[in-house]
């Protein structure tokens, strides 16, 4: 799992098209529960993980 | 797998980031030379991996915030039509594990767990409805809808917009 993801810093404010801000927050409105494949990889994660 | 045990921790000076190798040579440029200092002024949080009793970085990740508003749309605009007019969002900027370690000790799993853990509890201090990311390429996206986030547009630089809602972060937590 190296660099997946954008070479971008952050920002405080992100503006997205009104349609994309719609679809955001239509999918954050549902409830979809965590599938087998998040679940398996957290708890290899807490594997890994030292104990705290 | 062949499973090693990790540490992970906040940033500081005293972790040794001078043979970090990710595969992504912006991220190993930043790990080196540029995220302690944005880590000390609060820019970002930046999260080492070490094995412990040894200072040697082996993974990393940053936490940022952020809000997404919609363009062209005022806020009280945005509030008629979306019952919002702003998404506040824990943001993952960046995450890399060395790379002799990578797909075989869990270590990125580790992160993203650690990630998620951490963003629980920023929501439960100052709010948050999920986190945030950018995936560079569709390959970099499917790999992330496993770990549970859904794609809602294209960004500015055609990069795609993911986010995992806090409730199945939560739930996931719990049942995991």
């Amino acid at each position: 799992m190296a660099a997946r993801l954008a070479e971008k810093g952050p920002d405080a404010l992100q503006t997205v098209s009104a349609e994309a801000f719609g679809r955001a927050i239509e999918e954050l409105r549902k409830h979809t529960p965590p599938s087998e494949v998040m679940l398996k990889r957290i708890a290899n994660g807490r594997k890994a993980l030292q104990e705290r | 797998m062949s499973q090693i045990i990790v540490k992970i921790a906040p940033l500081d000076p005293t972790f040794d980031r001078g043979a970090f190798r990710c595969g992504n040579d912006f991220i190993d440029r930043y790990v080196k030379k540029r995220c302690l200092g944005d880590h000390a002024l609060h820019k970002l949080r930046a999260y080492v991996a070490t094995q412990p009793d040894t200072p040697t970085v082996i993974g990393f990740y940053t936490l940022s915030l952020t809000s997404l508003k919609p363009g062209e749309t005022s806020p009280a605009e945005a509030q008629e039509k979306f019952k919002s007019w702003a998404i506040p969002l824990v943001y993952l900027g960046q995450i890399g594990v060395q790379e002799e370690y990578q797909r075989k000790h869990g270590i990125g799993s580790a992160l993203m767990t650690h990630a998620f853990e951490q963003t629980l509890r920023i929501a439960d201090i100052a709010g948050t409805y999920g986190m945030m990311l950018d995936a560079d390429n569709d390959e970099v996206a499917a790999f992330y809808e496993g770990w549970g986030f859904f794609r809602f547009g294209a960004g500015e630089e055609e990069q795609i917009k993911m986010i995992c809602p806090l409730t199945k972060i939560r739930e996931a937590l719990e049942v995991a």
